[in-house]
Formats: structure tokens, C-alpha cells, sequence
């Protein structure tokens, strides 16, 4: 009857332990390519939009862009490579394939308070893109998305006209996928 | 005869221990380096007047130097009082122009003649800044340089004598490879020398390595990142002992860091050491280098003496032999720049 007693109380603190590791292990909120593509974006109201070197709110410019196919990529400002190599590349490689006015592309760029001084003095002259720019100081795009992941490949985009995400991949590091977006693109305007 | 053959096999074994035990005092293996002293809550912030990034520290008199690796200000070098830690003035005016340096890189201090040699990259010369001019004037301009030649330049280095630096210098091999060897620089007719010992596992991206010169005591150290070796050699070149510890040969894919610097203090050798991944994430996933929180002390034979655990992480240190204390830039501190003292004889 003791040994009994002492089986079930092991049992017990094994289920207890496995649980909780599985309750950790769900816990764990990285994107992964799997799990991307059911995401459904929203921008958080502390984003700012960068219009040259003014700062402006983005509430009328989200009301402007709800019903429109976005290309969204998420850019470290913190170096001169990030806005030449990334943000200028990615846009003028979707520039090449947007058909028209009713598609955006849009750069997500982080750039913590303490270098803000620099990257304005520094490297926003670098800026050579004609999409939209949204400042985030703290990371709150990815936070409030749950879009942290080691993988550069996901942090660029596509949301459709209700913001669920339907395509990702950088083009610049995986050239043949700027194809898959056109062909996504082609598809919302044929809708 | 049966004596003779007893007298042959005691010599041999004789012959043989020896070898063994020279052996010994050449190639050292320190499997536990766990003598540890915390000095975490012996940091003392120094509140400087003006803000930099992460940075290289030298003293040269009384004099602390702080090189911005990119420079955040129009000038890549500011010095303070190394006592007082007040400001001076700062140097080294980034551009394209004349006198100008496009690209700082390390710097080499020439204590004896009081002159700072600042590499700059993009220029491919080392610039010759005597510290009177900069000190007299804060638009100091250099007029002198060397060429820093493609196939072979020196890159981190001390000086020798007047005329002659021995340091760690780039092999280039290929538009994408290179690899890092003993060099010996002469000033005087600007060529450089392939030098001295180097181990044999040491080799392409494993060759590099943090250097410090001691002309007082004869020799040289040279501590690896992607090994856990510090080989410590005379001022000849030769061999005196390699100094292993247990991340010896672990470390086949390059993916983890070791010796990260190194000085020297009276008669020990000080090294910050990592021992473990050169690159993480951090909370956001975003991939960012590692940095070290603790050094390692050596006698200048090689032997350890301790480990000194600071509790913080930090990009560089220098030694300030005379008050007897590590100035070190900080990873993560409110004050990155901050001090602690030791209690070395």
C-alpha cells in the first residue's frame, strides 16, 4: 500500500514536469515558416511615419492603406550596409515588379533611441527608397506581431488587402522568390 | 655484460624522462583554471564628459586614449587624463582630405618618442600623429605617413626599439582570404618581415590573435580567438612555452571565441577570455557578437594564477600599470566605461 502510494506520487510529479515543459515549449512564440503565413499584421500606433527627415503620425496613413496589397520589410538601422545593401535594394527590387498605385511597399525600420542622433545624421541622407518608412524605436512592430525570429529571410513580406500575410522571403537574398511575389501580386489584381 | 646492458636501460630512461619533462615546461595544458575572484561589485563608473561608441583603449603617459572603431563624431581618437579621467581633446579628423583619415584603424604607441601611429584602411598609410602636436592643436592634421603595402601589413604591434615594431600583421592570400603572422616592421625603410614562431594548428582563421610586447622581460605573447592557446615567445622568435586550455581543438567550426585581448602588468599576463559561442542572439533574435566577462591571469611563463570575474560583459580593456588598475569599455553598463584595481605585487 506504501509502495503504491509512492508510485503514484512519482507518476504525479512526472506528468506535472511534463506538462510544464510543454507548456514552455508552447510558450516559445519564434516565427517560423510554418506559422508565418497565418499571421494577420497590424501597426502599432507608436510607429512613426519618416518623411525625409520629419516625423509624422501614422493614423491617417493607416486609414489610406487598409484595403491595399503591402510589401513590408523589417530594416536594422544601425548601419550604413542595412540602408544600402537592404532598404535600397528591396525597394527598387519591388518597384520593378509593382504594376501600380493600389500596392505599397513599406520598411519597418528599427532604430533604438540612443542611436537615433546618429542614424539622422548619418545615414538617413543614405536613403535613396521611395517606399513608405516607419520608424520604430522599440521594436514594437515585431513585438506586438510576435515576429521575433533569428531568420532574416522572414522579416520581409506580403500582406493581402485584409493584412494576413500570403507570401514571404527577401528578394535579396533569395532572388527567385521576387518571382512568387509578382505572381501573388498578379493574382490580387485579377480579384 | 649484464651490468652494461642495466647502465644502457637507466640512461635511456634518464634520456627519455627528460625529453618528457622539457617537454612539459613547453607545451602546458590547463584543464582547470577555477581559482576565481568576483570583483563585480569593485567596478568604479568613470562618467566621461563626451559619449562613444565601442572602442580601443591605450595609455601612453598620463594619457588614456580612446579609438572609436566607426566614429560617431568628426574626429575618431579623444583623450582623457588618465588619473582624472577629464577630457583633453580629441583627434584624428575623419574625411577624404588631406591629413585626414578615411577609415581609422588600430592604433601603434610609440611611448618612447611620444607618437601615435593610426592605421587608416581606406587610405591603405599609417599616420604619425607626435602627441605634442595633437595636444597643441586640436586640428592637428598629420603630414607624415607610411604605406601600408596589400600583400603583408602590420596591424596591431608594439614597439621594439626606435626604428623597429614587432606586432601581428595581414598575409593577404586571395581578393577573400587572408590570414594573420608574426611580423617585424621597420620604420625606417617601411618593410615588413615575416617573424618569429608560429604554432602549426594556429593557421588561416584560426592565426588570429591579440598581441603584447615586454621588452623588459624579454618577451612576447600571443593570445588566439578561435583557439585556447596564448603562445609566449623571446624577442627572437623563439618558442617559450604554448599554453593550452580546455577549449583546445574543440573548436572546428570556428564558432567559438577564446582570447579576446591581452596586456601586461609587472610581471603577470592579463587576457580576457570568452570560451564560448562568438555570436548569439539577443532578445529580439538579432544576431550580435559576444563579448567576454572575465580575464585570466598568467605568470609570464605561462602559468595560471586566477580568474578575474566581473560580472559584466566588455569590448575592450587596457592596464594602467601605474595606479594599478584595468580600464575596461563595458557592454551593457549605464557607464560603459569603468575601472577596477588589482592587487598584484
Amino acid at each position: 500500500m506504501k509502495n503504491s502510494g509512492l508510485y503514484s506520487l512519482v507518476v504525479f510529479v512526472v506528468i506535472v514536469i511534463f506538462t510544464s515543459c510543454k507548456y514552455q515549449d508552447s510558450n516559445n512564440n519564434d516565427i517560423t515558416k510554418d506559422t508565418i503565413l497565418i499571421k494577420t499584421i497590424i501597426f502599432p500606433n507608436s510607429l512613426l511615419k519618416l518623411n525625409g527627415t520629419q516625423f509624422q503620425r501614422i493614423d491617417s496613413f493607416i486609414s489610406e492603406i487598409e484595403d491595399k496589397t503591402k510589401i513590408i520589410s523589417i530594416i536594422d538601422g544601425n548601419c550604413m550596409k542595412c540602408i544600402v545593401n537592404q532598404l535600397n535594394k528591396i525597394d527598387s527590387t519591388f518597384n520593378s515588379i509593382m504594376p501600380g498605385d493600389d500596392n505599397l511597399v513599406i520598411f519597418i525600420l528599427n532604430v533604438s533611441k540612443e542611436d537615433s542622433i546618429y542614424f539622422m545624421r548619418y545615414l538617413q541622407p543614405a536613403i535613396k527608397a521611395t517606399g513608405i518608412i516607419l520608424w520604430d524605436n522599440n521594436y514594437n512592430f515585431e513585438r506586438q506581431n510576435n515576429l521575433f525570429t533569428p531568420n532574416v529571410n522572414l522579416r520581409t513580406f506580403m500582406i493581402n488587402n485584409e493584412n494576413r500575410i500570403i507570401q514571404y522571403g527577401n528578394p535579396i537574398m533569395n532572388p527567385d522568390v521576387i518571382f512568387e511575389y509578382q505572381e501573388k501580386l498578379k493574382m490580387n489584381i485579377s480579384k | 655484460m649484464k651490468n652494461v646492458n642495466i647502465l644502457a636501460c637507466l640512461l635511456m630512461l634518464f634520456i627519455i624522462a627528460c625529453k618528457s619533462n622539457s617537454e612539459e615546461k613547453i607545451e602546458k595544458f590547463q584543464k582547470h583554471r577555477d581559482k576565481i575572484i568576483n570583483i563585480e561589485d569593485k567596478i568604479i563608473d568613470i562618467e566621461t564628459e563626451i559619449l562613444f561608441g565601442n572602442c580601443f583603449l591605450y595609455i601612453i603617459d598620463d594619457i588614456l586614449i580612446v579609438a572609436e572603431g566607426p566614429s560617431r563624431f568628426d574626429k575618431g581618437i579623444h583623450l582623457f587624463d588618465k588619473n582624472t579621467f577629464k577630457y583633453i581633446t580629441s583627434t584624428v579628423i575623419i574625411g577624404k582630405g588631406p591629413g585626414e583619415v578615411t577609415s581609422p584603424g588600430r592604433i601603434g604607441v610609440d611611448r618612447k618618442n611620444r607618437v601615435l601611429w593610426v592605421q587608416d584602411h581606406g587610405k591603405k598609410v599609417m599616420w604619425k600623429f607626435p602627441l605634442d602636436s595633437i595636444l597643441n592643436n586640436e586640428m592637428y592634421k598629420p603630414t607624415d605617413n607610411i604605406d601600408l603595402y596589400n600583400e603583408l601589413f602590420i596591424e596591431r604591434f608594439s614597439f621594439l626599439n626606435d626604428s623597429i615594431a614587432l606586432g601581428k600583421a595581414v598575409r593577404v592570400l586571395s581578393n577573400s582570404s587572408f590570414d594573420m603572422v608574426m611580423a617585424k616592421l621597420n620604420f625606417n625603410t617601411n618593410i615588413t618581415e615575416v617573424y618569429g614562431y608560429g604554432h602549426p594548428e594556429a593557421v588561416g582563421r584560426k592565426s588570429n590573435s591579440q598581441f603584447k610586447l615586454s621588452v623588459k622581460n624579454n618577451f612576447y605573447v600571443n593570445c588566439y580567438g578561435y583557439c585556447d592557446l596564448m603562445t609566449i615567445c623571446d624577442l627572437d622568435g623563439n618558442l617559450k612555452c604554448n599554453v593550452y586550455g580546455s577549449g583546445w581543438l574543440n573548436n572546428k567550426d570556428n564558432k567559438n571565441n577564446y582570447y579576446k585581448g591581452v596586456d601586461l602588468i609587472s610581471n603577470y599576463i592579463i587576457a580576457s577570455y570568452l570560451g564560448d559561442a562568438g555570436m548569439i542572439f539577443d532578445e529580439y533574435k538579432r544576431l550580435k557578437s559576444n563579448f567576454p566577462s572575465k580575464f585570466l591571469v598568467f605568470d609570464i611563463d605561462g602559468n595560471y594564477k586566477e580568474t578575474i570575474e566581473t560580472g559584466h560583459k566588455f569590448f575592450c580593456f587596457c592596464v594602467d600599470e601605474e595606479n594599478n588598475r584595468v580600464i575596461a569599455y563595458f557592454d551593457g553598463r549605464e557607464n560603459p566605461l569603468g575601472y577596477f584595481n588589482l592587487n598584484f605585487d
